[in-house]
Parts: C-alpha cells; sequence; structure tokens
C-alpha cells in the first residue's frame, strides 16, 4: 500500500501503522507491517492488513 | 525492482538497527533530511531498516536528536567487498596467479591427436609432428602449422595431405593418406619387339635389347626389330641372357583404303524439324511426361540422354530420366558429277584411314587414285603415308625357360 503526500509517521508497529495526512490520520493494523520505503511525499507499506481506518 | 537491486549492490549499503522510544520520529527526521530508507521492519522496540552508504554518514544528529542508538548489522554491496580484498591481498593475488596460470596453460599444447589415418601407425605421424616442432608441452606459438603439416608429409611419403589445427589446447593433425598404385614390379618377361606393319624404319631407339633393324631398312609384319637376346649367337646353340626388349620403332607405313560412290545415291538428311520427348523408366515401365507417344515422322533419327535420378555410393535406383530427341529425315536423290563422286569417295577414303591410325602417327603424304569408275559409279584408291610407332612387344613363345628356342 502506497500512501502520496503523506505529512509524517505517527506511530509505527509491526501490527499498527499511522501516517499522519492533510486532516487526519490514517491508521493501518495488521500483521508483519514493514514500511518498503519512506520519501518526502510518498510511503509504502507491505505486510497483510486487517484495517484500513481514516480519522478526523 | 531488479534494477533498484543492483544499483543498491553496486553503491552499496547497510542494514541497521535502531533502538529508541520514538522510532517514528526517527523516520521522519530522516525523510525530512532526503535520507533514504529501506525495507523497514519493527522488530519488538527495534527497528531494522536498509540505508545507503550516503545516508548512514548523515544519520548521526538524527539518531542524537532522537536518542537513538544505531547499529550496523550487516554491509551489502561491492564497495564491501572491494574494500575486504583491498584488505585481503593475498586473496587478489592469488586470483590474478590463476588466471595468468590458466592463461599460461593454454599457450601449451597438451595434447596431440591424429585422425584420418587408416594404414599409417598413429605413432609415425606423432614422431613426424614431434620432429618438427608439435609434441604435448609445446609453446603454441612456436608451433608452426604450416611447416609442421609439411614436415609430415616429407617424412610420410604415404600421406597425401596433412592439416594442423589447435583447437584449445589440443592439436588435432588431420591426415589423409595416399593410394599408391600397386608397386608394379617391372616387367622382366622376355620377348621382342615386332613389327605391327609394313613399312621402312625411319627411326630406332633401344632401351634394352639389340636392335636388328636400321634406318631404312624395310620390314614386313611380324619381324623381329628389336630382339631381347643380348648375344648375337644365342640364337645358336649357347643362349644368351634373354632380357625384355624395349624400344621405340618408328617406319614410314602406307595404309591403302578403296571407297565406292555411286553416281546416284540416295542420301538422309536431316529436316531441321525436331520433336523432343521425355519419360522416365521405371523399372521395365516407361512414362511418358512431356511429349506425345506417337512420333510425328516417318523417317527419324534419334538421340537418347540418359540421367540416373540419383546414384548414392553403390545403389543405383531403377529410375531413369530419358530424353529424347528426334530428328526428322529426309531421303534425298543425290547425282553426283563423276568428279563429285570422286573427290566424296577420295574424302571418305581419307577419313576412314585417319581414323585408323595409331597415336602418335605423323601424316607424310597422301596420294589417291581413281581404280576403276564404271556404270555409275566411281572406285577409289587413297594411298596415306604416315611415320607411326610399329614396335609391339611379344613375349618369347617359351617365356619362363630363358633361352629355351636356344636348344634347337
Amino acid at each position: 500500500m502506497s500512501v502520496e503526500n503523506h505529512r509524517g509517521i505517527v506511530e509505527y508497529s509491526s501490527e499498527r501503522v499511522v501516517i499522519a495526512v492533510s486532516e487526519g490520520h490514517l491508521v493501518l493494523t495488521g500483521e508483519e507491517l514493514m514500511i518498503g520505503f519512506v520519501y518526502q511525499e510518498e510511503i509504502t507499506i507491505t505486510g497483510r492488513f486487517r484495517r484500513v481506518e481514516f480519522c478526523r | 525492482m531488479a534494477l533498484y537491486s543492483l544499483w543498491y549492490y553496486l553503491t552499496g549499503h547497510l542494514r541497521i538497527t535502531v533502538q529508541g522510544y520514538t522510532p517514528e520520529r526517527f523516520l521522519n527526521l530522516c525523510v525530512q533530511r532526503g535520507i533514504h530508507l529501506w525495507n523497514i521492519v519493527k522488530d519488538g522496540d527495534r527497528m531494522q531498516a536498509n540505508i545507503g552508504i550516503g545516508g548512514f554518514f548523515q544519520i548521526r544528529p538524527v539518531a542524537r536528536a532522537t536518542a537513538s542508538r544505531v547499529r550496523i548489522l550487516e554491509r551489502r554491496g561491492l564497495p564491501f567487498v572491494l574494500a575486504r580484498l583491498k584488505r585481503r591481498k593475498g586473496l587478489l593475488v592469488g586470483a590474478l596467479m590463476c588466471l595468468a596460470a590458466l592463461y599460461l596453460m593454454t599457450c601449451f599444447i597438451w595434447q596431440v591427436e591424429v585422425h584420418g589415418n587408416e594404414e599409417v601407425p598413429e605413432e609415425a605421424i606423432l614422431e613426424a609432428a614431434r620432429r618438427a616442432g608439435l609434441y604435448p608441452g609445446a609453446y603454441k606459438s612456436e608451433v608452426d602449422p604450416k611447416r609442421v603439416e609439411e614436415q609430415i608429409l616429407l617424412a610420410i611419403r604415404r600421406l597425401g595431405w596433412a592439416a594442423v589445427e589447435f583447437r584449445g589446447t589440443t592439436a588435432v593433425i588431420e591426415v589423409a593418406e595416399r593410394v599408391l598404385p600397386p608397386e608394379a614390379a617391372p616387367d622382366v618377361t622376355p620377348g621382342d619387339i615386332v613389327a605391327t606393319a609394313d613399312g621402312v624404319v625411319t627411326r630406332v631407339l633401344v632401351f634394352n635389347g639389340r636392335a636388328l633393324v636400321s634406318e631404312g631398312d624395310t620390314v614386313v609384319q611380324g619381324d623381329v626389330l628389336i630382339t631381347g637376346r643380348l648375344l648375337e649367337g644365342g640364337e645358336e646353340g649357347e643362349a644368351g641372357p634373354y632380357v625384355r626388349a624395349r624400344g621405340i620403332v618408328r617406319a614410314r607405313v602406307w595404309h591403302r583404303a578403296y571407297e565406292e560412290v555411286r553416281v546416284q545415291e540416295e542420301v538422309k538428311l536431316r529436316t531441321g524439324r525436331t520433336f523432343d520427348r521425355t519419360l522416365i523408366k521405371i523399372g521395365d515401365n516407361e512414362i511418358i511426361i512431356r511429349g506425345r507417344k506417337k512420333i510425328p515422322f516417318k523417317l527419324y533419327e534419334v538421340k537418347v540422354e540418359r540421367t540416373g535420378l540419383v546414384s548414392w555410393r553403390n545403389i543405383n535406383l531403377p529410375v531413369e530420366l530419358i530424353r529424347e530427341t528426334y530428328f526428322e529425315l529426309v531421303e534425298v536423290h543425290q547425282e553426283f558429277t563423276v568428279d563429285e563422286a570422286e573427290r566424296v569417295a577420295v574424302r571418305r577414303a581419307t577419313d576412314r584411314l585417319l581414323m585408323e591410325l595409331p597415336p602418335h602417327a605423323r601424316v607424310l603424304a597422301v596420294r589417291e587414285a581413281v581404280v576403276q569408275a564404271g556404270e555409275g559409279f566411281v572406285g577409289v584408291e587413297v594411298i596415306l603415308e604416315a611415320e607411326q610407332d610399329i614396335g609391339r612387344f611379344v613375349p618369347s613363345p617359351s617365356g619362363q625357360e630363358q633361352g629355351g628356342a636356344g636348344r634347337n
């Protein structure tokens, strides 16, 4: 999963990744989550996802 | 992705582990500073990531700011391999020496093979090659294939052809054997050279034996020209050595031919019209593939060309391609004057004589005479004088017994 125009990583563990985006957070839950690569404008997360949430 | 991997391999990268309270902040700071991280995995309170070499040198301030400890787990990529090699010079030298040794070893000939010989023993060829400088262990650039080929051919006369070729470290000598003519034992059957025709001797050339005639002598067919009996008295009582007479006796010989031509003659001439037919003959059956079965001429001459379709090894297929050309003939009634008839007769007779002349004969003169001229025909005799070889070897009647005739 790739997220463009992110505002940084808020929380990162192998079960839960929270990415700051404009107007809120993207919360990804799953297992063996791994950050493929991080760039200023793009972040790619791989692993077995269980849930993708968007919180304002 | 493969391209990425190659790039990372060439530039080199590290696997690091980061231990700290806020790995998220660490990541964010890295991203802000343009430090590229990839394959980030969380492992309990630690975090593993890949980082380029350039990025690693910029990571210290980030680590300090986030109070993280960074440790290197692994070094990957070409720069590290090279650095390791630089430290272990022996390995590098070894590798180079190995290459050099390999190269050096390919400069020598390790094996010499011989192909194509059947009768000539391989050892003989190898020995000849050795003398010309080609042997296992020879330095390749010092071996001149052309020279070796020549030397082999000179040394072994049974070989008609030789080629030397290098295949890697193996030298291959390809040879072809000469098929020698059966060693003809010189024929020693005693005998004489006898005249085959009547004539006047013009030249006597004795290789072996004793000449019984000399230039200017007249000989009759059957006369002994050169005898194999070396002693003059050999014919009476004392039997001298009797050898095989050899030599050339040339003589002026007169050839006669008689030809008659009728003043009125029926001659068959080609009209110029032809008819082609192509057949395939399989076994005894003929199949016409071009042309009609019926030949449209009443009188004709035919020329047949046969082509065996395939002739492979000794198998001849019973299939033939036959091309027939029919020439239409027309019967022409010819009337000659006496003069013409005479000329035609002379020409025909001369042609016949010339055809019958032995090889190396030299025509000296041609004379013709009308022998008879009767009612409606002319008879002509042509006498052709030629200088030709008249000798022919005749083995002595009692060939096995030397000088057997001398007992009488």
